[in-house]
């Protein structure tokens, strides 16, 4: 059918099929993200933190009322 | 991942290896929580006791104040954000230990030490063990906070905390989370906590022009004060400067404060104060009883005082504080 069709309307077809795709994409995109838990790496160079507390010339104590987590 | 919960605030930071808290200066290290401003005070001055507010407190003495660096709350009118939204690196901080706080509160001859500008609830540790030396030289220990700390660090606080001042600063939990990024719940739970663990408290409550100056907010907030901790305790109306986040608005006008100590009077507070209007009556101390004047304040200066041995000079109706 497709060798039939006129170049212009073999080219509408094809960007429908990218544009529905594309929303097809969006639409499980967000819907992936409300069902998932959000989580967020954190990825902290501790040595660096050292480094630079001492640069600042803080000396650290050990606080009251925490506790461990895991 | 190894992570560790602070629990000195419902913000209860849920902290990873190398982690700061909201406040700033509480720090996940080498497996436990760190504070990073024990010691270290970025401010230091003496202050009328009349300054913090507390005008129920050793009137007409000076105060040795201190703070850190860091808040656990955000208020767009902060007038100590250069301090409290900031971190420790940032600030220009003093090596002062809490005896050497003791010694100097005492070579300046002040009676009390007070914890103040950012909030002394994010340096915890460091006004817990100078406030323990500070009892044994006989001295006071005042504490001017925001109230946002949970109820057991607030209770092993306490028998060493003498007078509170609390920034009431609303009475909805919507302007605390819009105006503060904070809660209210846990700062009515504080001040409950203080009164019944026998701090002195007084209350200070800030008027933002269209943010908590109508009258149903006013009146809302002195009900609460004389149902739940009770008629004697001093509610201090504190007018706004535009300042911070909030240049954009104008400074309360004189006739909100007006009104907001009128609505205290007419709610049956004892002790209702205007703050931040020199010369006002509002800066005076009236007795409840026979509506003499007790003590004649401008600004923070006394000019006269009528409370002896506690009670009024004229009734001898008892003037609830701590008077010395």
């Amino acid at each position: 059918m497709a060798q039939y069709m006129k170049k212009e309307n073999k080219y509408f077809i094809l960007m429908l099929i990218i544009a529905a795709a594309l929303l097809v994409g969006i639409v499980a995109e967000n819907i992936v993200s409300v069902i998932l838990p959000k989580t967020v790496r954190l990825n902290i160079d501790v040595e660096k933190v050292k480094q630079k507390l001492s640069q600042a010339g803080i000396v650290t104590r050990e606080a009251k009322h925490w506790k461990k987590v895991r | 991942m190894k992570i560790i919960e602070c629990q000195l605030c419902k913000r209860k930071c849920n902290l990873i290896e190398g982690q700061r808290g909201d406040c700033r200066v509480r720090l996940h290290l080498d497996g436990k929580l760190q504070t990073l401003v024990y010691g270290n005070p970025c401010s230091v001055h003496i202050d009328p006791i009349e300054k913090k507010p507390l005008f129920h407190v050793l009137p007409a003495t000076g105060a040795f104040s201190i703070a850190t660096a860091g808040c656990n709350m955000h208020c767009k009118y902060c007038q100590n954000w250069q301090i409290s939204q900031r971190p420790p690196e940032e600030t220009h901080n003093y090596d002062l230990p809490p005896d050497r706080v003791v010694a100097e509160t005492l070579k300046a001859n002040c009676k009390s030490i007070a914890y103040t500008y950012s909030d002394p609830i994010i340096f915890y540790e460091y006004m817990y063990d100078t406030a323990e030396i500070a009892h044994k030289h006989n001295l006071l220990n005042l504490m001017i906070t925001a109230g946002f700390i949970e109820e057991k660090p607030l209770l092993d606080l306490c028998p060493h905390i003498d007078a509170a001042n609390v920034d009431l600063k609303g009475i909805t939990e919507e302007y605390y989370q819009k105006m503060c990024s904070s809660e209210l719940a846990p700062v009515l739970h504080a001040i409950e906590t203080m009164k019944k663990n026998g701090v002195w408290v007084e209350l200070t409550n800030l008027i933002i022009p269209t943010w908590n100056d109508s009258e149903k907010d006013i009146r809302t907030l002195c009900r609460w004060v004389k149902d739940t901790v009770g008629p004697d305790v001093p509610l201090h109306f504190s007018r706004f400067w535009p300042r911070h986040l909030l240049k954009n608005l104008p400074p309360t006008p004189v006739e909100t404060m007006e009104l907001a100590w009128n609505i205290a009077k007419s709610e049956g507070l004892h002790y209702a104060y205007v703050g931040n209007v020199p010369g006002h009556d509002g800066n005076s101390t009236f007795c409840p009883n026979d509506g003499k004047l007790l003590i004649k304040r401008i600004g923070y200066q006394i000019l006269e005082n009528h409370v002896v041995d506690g009670k009024c000079e004229f009734c001898k109706t008892e003037i609830l504080g701590i008077w010395s």
